[in-house]
Parts: structure tokens; C-alpha cells; sequence
């Protein structure tokens, strides 16, 4: 669909509006510039509205007033939208093959709302009128509401009309996952004619289901026999491939949970077992332990140093000196240790004379004298003796223990070894607080928690696995039988020469489903990943993530995945919560995903947006703009000033229709330089272009601003 | 294993001025308390601290006789580091020009607790060498400098 012209009267603050549409190839560009509240979003809605009906509006618009507020209570008012717009379509949809075909039509849809008090209204039935542009004039369509749903498709409205934060339900939604994926499913399947298909499929069905029952009235009792036990077979068929089909669910949900679990155990891991982190803690602080007992005895034999015998040497050298010399000149007079008393002993021993020459007999005055020194010489043995080591001694601190460089060397070499093991020490403290820290982060019991569970839902998985392969089976052996049953049947009916006719028909419809069949199976499996694939380069190009082949940033990939979730990954396929994107990046992602859709289903039909650059930088915005031109059939851009900043080249090179939306209140007080009706509170509508501006559109500072004047009636 | 003991039955004795303060720096508290580690108590006994000081002293070359000392311990403890005993009697020949001065019990108390009267001074400001440092580095570096 294409649209061409649309007319709004009475819409709210949409009193008397007319756009023309771009529908050149060349310049799919409709620029619709207006400021916040100048009534962009209304006019989204009225578009909707005329296009579907009440059920595009907001609640189904049991809230949603049509009338301008200004009205009186009591006041009626007629609101219409009328639409002119080509269809695109082709007379087999599911072979995109066939040529396209076009078909011009006229949509009057109008409703009375009568303003009532405490601002509620009474609405009537809404009135649809659809005119066929054929060469002999407008041509009535019978039944407006069904030709409009087979022209629009029942998510055209979602798809195309992106209205704000509206759109991202496709990537985030606050109503949970399944909704989220809910949304995406179905704009898939709506697209791609999943339901078409299997509405065939049901429709066959029912046709073949009658055909036999006709058979029953002119076949034999066998054959009527075997037609039941069909029936029943089938029946049975049919729930079980619901219980299969139930199942599978369940079973592709436990493997989801599964695999989450399994992230979130490796992320766990990749921080660290909680557990072995503990016990490589408790390993640390025993080494730490052990080296601080080790530092502990290093000081206390550094301490001992200062009252060691090397620093009583060291200290006392001087004297130690003296000693030495002084008890080596005793030794060499002889005093220590006096060499006399063994001499003195002999004599004594004799009683001989003395070798002076006299008598040396007991009693004597000579003998009695020796005997005193003998007996003086022994009670000074023990000092003399203690005198005689002192000289040792002395000799040994001398050689040995007085020297500094010996306290210097042996000191140092602790101190040495006590500022190495206490390095050692602050290292393993910093590794400790480093591995108490990565405890701290791991949230208590988590690990334990989730291999639990993952080990629970693995043993659900491998219950669900055995329900599975056990209907499988029986269901393997009921289509069996009901081959078997069937060939019977046929073969009975081919007998009996009045079936024949009905047996070709039933022949006929199995061929169908089963072409019906296999098409839904090749949709699904084919059509998907191409949506997933074109999703991901649409996506890519518009964020500027790539460059060429080479891959850029931290958004490395997008898909559809398998359960029509909308991921985005990043390096080493790390998968990003969509709400962690930025602003721009979530909108970019939603565009990308309805662009794809609409490429794959190659669905021609209007892509209309409200303000989609709010968020985007200068490039961004650049390379979203030249997608959207690059892969829609039609765009229709509602664009605050600030939006155009930067791409008025690509407007002006690819926007074949432009007008300026401006809201007459906003004189003066927001910046509106000519009073147009400010009392009314209504939406001007003028042919300005992004470089231009008139009376009704000027704000202050266009004159200045490099814009054109355009000249207006 | 004691070894010989001429300071046995002996006073050892440091100035009343240092009496609160020599527990500061030894491990073993007498009036109770525990220790800190051998950062901040450096000796283990009073006994050592006493030595150090006595070295100290001998290394000064004065001796201060303390008219206000007080004992706090006696000899008999000096039995087990020889090497103390050793350095005492030789420090009192080299004093006295006496080698009998090593019987003179008496008198080798004297001359240590004289020297240590004088070395006790040296070895508190040794402790307070710096002030950001604990008393065993603080020893080390004032032996680094003035040793």
C-alpha cells in the first residue's frame, strides 16, 4: 500500500487538514516538520484511525476523545478521515514471484462524538465507505471492512506505523518476555503469511473431513468401517501432535532455562568458584602466616644481635685490646700461669738440697717458705687458670668478634631477609584482599543453587524427551496404520465404480495439504533466518558497527532467534540485555527489524515514523535516514527542527513532499512570530520545506537562520 | 649448661631514673603486660638491655656511679650467656691492669653497673634514634651511623 493524499477534518486539534504524500520511487520522502505538541502524534493517530478503525486507537478509544476541546458540552461534531491510497499486491501471495499488480482506492471512514460533561462523549458507529478507482470512476466496494483487512494485513498497523517508544515493544515490553517474543511471533508469522497458510491447511482439512463423510452414503459397510477407524485416527493423530506440539514448548523453554542458568553459571565461574576461591584464600593467609612467623624469628635474631657477643666485642674492642696484650705480656713474664709450682713441688719432694747450694730439710727456714708459696700458688690455680682462657678468649673476640664488617655483614643479611620476606608478606596481602574481594563479589550459595537447578531441569528436559520420543512413536504407528487403512479404503472405493469421482476429489485435497504443509514448513524455516539475517545488516549498517566485512564496535551481531527473540551480541558472542543499548541503538534495532520484515515479505507499504532521530547523533542519524530511504517503498518522517539538523541534504535529495505542522497556541510563548487563530488551539498545516518558513510557520530566529521566505496567499 | 659466674649473688643495677622505662623495651614483663614482638620490645630480658647498655658504656669510656640505683636482679642470671661475662672480665683487666681484679666479685659489679649507669643513657636515645621508626629499627640505624 501506498498512500497518496489524506484529508483530516475535526480530529482533535486537526480541524482542516490535507498532506499529499510522496509515491515517487525516486524521492520516497515525506517530511512532516513540527515542533513538540504542534500535533505530530495526532496526526499519527488520525492516520491509524482511518486506516483501522477505532482499534488503532489508544484502549480501542473508549478513553480517546475525537473532539477538539474547545467544544461545548452538548455540542455534536462530525470527525472524518479520507484516505487515497494504492494498493500493491500480487493474486499469489505466498509466490513472490508473481508479477505485482496495483489498485487505487478511496477510504472515507466518519464518526459523530457528541461532547458530553466532566469531559466525556458519546461516540456512534463509525461509518466506512471504500471506492475502488476503476477507468470508468469511483466503484463502491461491497464489504469495505473485509477487502480493507485483506489489503492491510492484521499487524500492518504495529509494522508500520512506529509511533515513538511505542515500537521497542518488539525488543523490550513491560508485560515480560513471552509478551515481548509474543509481539515479534506474531508480526513474523502475520507477515509472512503463516496464518493464510494454515488457515489453508484447517479449510482443506474440513474439505476432505466432508468429502468421506459424502462417501459414507454410497459405500459399502467395510469401507464405512475403515472411514470410522480413519476418523478415529486421525482425532487420535490430531491430539497427540497437540501433545507433542505441547511438549516440544515445553521442552524448548526448559532448554532456554537451561542454558541461562548455564550463562550465568559461566559467568560465575569466570569470576571464580566461590568455593576454590575460599580455598585458595585459606591457602594464601597460611603462607602468609607462615612467612609473618618467619619475619616474627628473623627479628627477634635481629634483636639479639644488639646483645650479642659481637656487639659487646665490637663495642668493647678497645679494651678487649688490652686485655689480650696485657695477659700475653703476663704469660711471656711467666706470671700466668706461673711455670713455677711443679718445680717448687720437686724440690720439696726430695728434700735435697736446693740448687742454691743449701740444705733443704722439713723444718727449715727454706722449706716452710716454699711450702707458703706452693700453698699461695694453689689457692690462685682457679683464676690463674680462669686468666689463662681470658687470653684465649680475648685472642678469639679479637680475630673473630670486634670486627664491624662482621656485625655490618651478618646484620645486614637479616635485615636483607626480613625486608625480602616482608615484600613477600604485602604481596600475598594484596593477593589475599584481591581474592577476598572477587568472595565478596559472588553472591553466597548461587553456584550451588544453579547447578542444582540446572541439574533439575536437565532431568525435566530428559523426562520431556522420553514423553516425547514415546508419542512420536505411537504416533509413527498410527500414521502407519493409518496409511494401511487408508490404501484399504481407497482400494475398496476405487472397486466401487460411483466412488471414483469423490476419491479423486478426496485424493485431491490430501495433495493440497500436503503442499500446504510443506510450504508453512519451508516459511518457517527459511523465511525466519532471512529475516534474522537482514535484521542483522540493516542493523549493523545503521549504527556503523561494520565496515564492510570488518567488524567495529562492541555490537558485534543481531538475529531473530529460534524463539523469536530479538538479541543483540557483542565481542566473544556475549549477549546484551536490549535495555542496556542506548536510546539510539534500541530504535535502530526496532527500525532495522521492521525493514527486514517488510523486505523479506516484500509487503509494500508506508513507513510511518514519529520523530526516530530523537536520540541518534550526527552520523548515526545519517546512516538511519539513508536505510530507510535505501530499503522502504515509502517514508513518512515526522520531524522536530532539531532532527533535521545535519541531513537537510539528504531531504532535499530524497523528500518529495514537504509541509510544516505548527500548533497556533504556541504564539507567542513558544517562539511562534505570527498569530494565526492562537485563540483556536488548532494545527496549521503549510508547504514549508526544512529551509523555509511563512507566516504560519515562522518561529523566531528563521528569518535570520539562513531559511527561505515562502511566499503564501 | 653455667658456665663460670663471678658476678653471682652479685646487684645488677640500673639509675632509678630508668626504672618505668627499661620494661618498655624488653619482652619479658615483670610487672605484667605482654609483648609486642621484638620490633618494639628488642630485648628479651632486662638483663640484655643491662648488657647493651654496659657495652655502650664501655664504648663511651665513662662510668657513672649512680648515688640512686636499684637492683633489678642479681647475677645469677648472667650464667647463661658466657659471652657477657667473658666481655665483663676483660673490660675490668683492661680497666685495673689487674688480672686478679676477675676474683674481686665486688668489684667487676662495680665497674659494670658503672659503665652501664653511662651506657643506659646512650642506648634509650639509640631507641628513639628517629621518630617514625620502631625501637629495633631504630637501633639499627643509630648502629649503621655511630657504630
Amino acid at each position: 500500500m501506498i498512500l497518496n493524499k489524506v484529508k483530516i477534518e475535526n480530529f482533535r486539534i486537526l480541524r482542516d487538514v490535507e498532506i499529499e504524500f510522496s509515491s515517487d520511487n525516486k524521492k520516497p520522502l515525506t517530511i512532516l516538520r513540527a515542533q513538540n505538541e504542534s500535533g505530530k502524534t495526532t496526526m499519527l493517530r488520525a492516520l491509524q484511525w482511518g486506516l483501522f478503525g477505532k482499534y488503532a486507537l489508544p484502549k480501542s478509544g473508549r478513553n480517546y476523545r475525537l473532539y477538539h476541546l474547545d467544544l461545548n458540552v452538548g455540542d455534536e461534531i462530525k470527525v472524518s478521515v479520507e484516505l487515497d491510497f494504492t494498493h500493491v499486491w500480487s493474486e499469489s501471495p505466498l509466490l513472490k514471484t508473481t508479477a505485482k499488480k496495483e489498485s487505487s482506492y478511496v477510504l472515507k471512514r466518519s464518526v459523530f462524538e457528541k461532547v458530553m460533561k466532566n469531559d466525556d462523549f458519546e461516540r456512534k458507529e463509525e461509518s466506512v465507505e471504500l471506492l475502488e478507482v476503476t477507468p470508468n470512476g469511483y466503484s463502491p466496494v461491497a464489504n469495505p471492512v473485509d477487502r480493507l483487512k485483506s489489503i492491510l494485513g492484521s499487524n500492518l498497523k504495529d509494522l508500520f506505523f512506529t509511533d515513538g517508544d511505542d515500537a521497542l515493544r518488539f525488543i523490550e515490553s513491560a508485560d515480560g518476555n513471552s509478551a515481548r517474543r509474543g509481539h515479534v511471533k506474531k508480526a513474523i508469522k502475520d507477515m509472512l503469511s503463516f496464518e493464510v497458510i494454515k488457515d489453508s491447511i484447517e479449510h482443506v482439512k474440513i474439505i476432505e473431513r466432508s468429502l468421506r463423510q459424502e462417501s459414507t452414503s454410497i459405500t459399502s459397510g467395510d469401507a464405512q468401517k475403515m472411514l470410522a477407524v480413519l476418523d478415529k485416527l486421525e482425532d487420535s493423530m490430531e491430539d497427540r501432535q497437540v501433545a507433542i506440539d505441547d511438549l516440544v514448548d515445553q521442552k524448548d523453554e526448559t532448554d532456554r532455562d537451561i542454558r541461562k542458568i548455564e550463562i550465568r553459571i559461566d559467568d560465575i565461574l569466570e569470576k571464580g568458584d566461590k568455593e576454590e576461591l575460599k580455598k585458595r584464600k585459606d591457602a594464601l593467609k597460611r603462607n602468609e602466616d607462615q612467612i609473618d612467623n618467619n619475619i616474627k624469628n628473623r627479628y627477634t635474631e635481629l634483636s639479639k644481635f644488639y646483645y650479642g657477643d659481637i656487639i659487646g666485642g665490637v663495642l668493647c674492642k678497645e679494651k678487649i685490646d688490652i686485655t689480650y696484650n696485657f695477659l700475653v705480656d703476663l704469660k711471656n713474664k711467666g706470671v700466668f700461669p706461673k711455670a713455677s709450682l711443679p718445680f717448687l713441688k720437686e724440690l720439696l719432694a726430695n728434700e735435697d738440697d736446693c740448687i742454691c747450694g743449701r740444705p733443704l730439710k722439713k723444718g727449715t727456714k727454706h722449706y716452710t717458705k716454699i711450702e707458703k708459696m706452693i700453698k699461695e700458688e694453689a689457692e690462685n690455680d682457679e683464676l690463674g687458670d680462669r686468666i689463662t682462657q681470658l687470653r684465649g678468649i680475648s685472642k678469639d673476640y679479637l680475630m673473630q668478634k670486634t670486627k664491624k664488617i662482621i656485625f655490618d655483614n651478618e646484620s645486614e643479611e637479616l635485615i636483607t631477609n626480613i625486608i625480602e620476606q616482608k615484600t613477600n608478606q604485602e604481596d600475598l596481602q594484596v593477593e589475599i584482599k584481591k581474592v577476598s574481594n572477587e568472595i565478596d563479589s559472588i553472591p553466597d550459595s548461587n553456584l550451588k543453587e544453579l547447578r542444582k537447578q540446572s541439574k533439575d531441569l536437565t532431568e525435566t528436559r530428559t523426562s520431556l524427551n522420553k514423553q516425547i520420543s514415546r508419542l512420536r512413536f505411537e504416533q509413527d504407528e498410527d500414521k502407519k496404520d493409518y496409511r494401511y487403512t487408508k490404501t484399504q479404503y481407497d482400494a475398496i472405493l476405487k472397486k466401487e465404480d460411483r466412488t471414483k469421482k469423490i476419491l479423486s476429489k478426496i485424493n485431491a485435497a490430501q495433495d493440497i495439504a500436503n503442499v500446504l504443509k510443506d510450504t508453512y514448513a519451508l516459511v518457517e524455516n527459511e523465511e525466519v533466518p532471512k529475516v534474522s539475517e537482514n535484521l542483522n545488516n540493516l542493523f549493523l549498517t545503521i549504527i556503523k558497527a561494520t565496515d564492510g566485512d570488518k567488524n567495529l564496535g562492541l555490537i558485534q551481531k543481531a538475529e531473530v532467534n529460534r524463539d523469536y527473540d530479538i538479541e543483540v551480541f557483542g565481542p566473544k558472542n556475549r549477549k546484551y540485555d536490549n535495555k542496556d543499548l542506548n536510546g539510539a541503538s534500541r530504535r535502530a534495532l526496532t527500525l532495522s527489524f521492521v525493514m527486514s520484515l517488510a523486505k523479506v515479505s516484500e509487503f509494500v507499504a508506508p513507513n510511518v515514523i514519529d520523530t526516530p532521530f530523537g536520540m541518534m547523533d550526527e552520523i548515526v542519524k545519517e546512516s538511519c535516514l539513508q536505510t530507510l530511504i535505501k530499503e522502504c517503498h515509502q517514508v513518512i518522517l515526522f520531524l522536530t527542527r532539531a532532527e533535521i539538523n545535519d541531513i537537510e541534504d539528504l531531504l532535499d535529495k530524497n523528500a518529495g513532499s514537504f509541509h510544516t505542522i505548527t500548533n497556533s497556541a504556541h504564539y507567542p510563548s513558544k517562539n511562534l512570530v505570527h498569530d494565526n487563530n492562537s485563540q483556536d488551539k488548532i494545527s496549521l498545516i503549510c508547504k514549508c520545506s526544512h529551509r523555509e518558513y511563512c507566516n504560519l510557520c515562522e518561529l523566531k530566529g528563521d528569518s535570520s537562520s539562513g531559511m527561505k521566505k515562502r511566499a503564501t496567499k | 649448661m653455667n658456665f663460670h659466674n663471678p658476678l653471682q649473688g652479685k646487684a645488677l643495677n640500673f639509675p632509678k631514673e630508668y626504672k618505668d622505662k627499661v620494661e618498655t623495651y624488653c619482652a619479658t614483663k615483670p610487672g605484667g603486660g605482654e609483648s609486642e614482638g621484638p620490633e618494639y620490645n628488642p630485648f628479651k630480658r632486662q638483663v640484655d638491655l643491662w648488657f647493651t647498655s654496659f657495652c655502650l658504656g664501655v664504648n663511651s669510656g665513662n662510668r657513672t656511679k649512680s648515688k640512686n640505683a636499684y637492683r633489678f636482679i642479681t647475677g645469677e642470671v648472667l650464667a647463661q650467656n658466657n659471652h657477657m661475662i667473658e666481655i665483663i672480665e676483660m673490660v675490668a683487666i683492661a680497666e685495673t691492669k689487674e688480672p686478679l681484679i676477675i676474683g674481686d666479685t665486688q668489684k667487676l659489679a662495680d665497674i659494670s653497673n658503672e659503665y652501664a649507669a653511662t651506657g643506659i643513657a646512650i642506648l634509650f636515645n639509640a631507641l628513639k634514634y628517629t621518630k617514625d621508626q620502631t625501637p629495633l629499627w631504630n637501633l639499627v640505624e643509630y648502629f649503621k651511623d655511630n657504630l
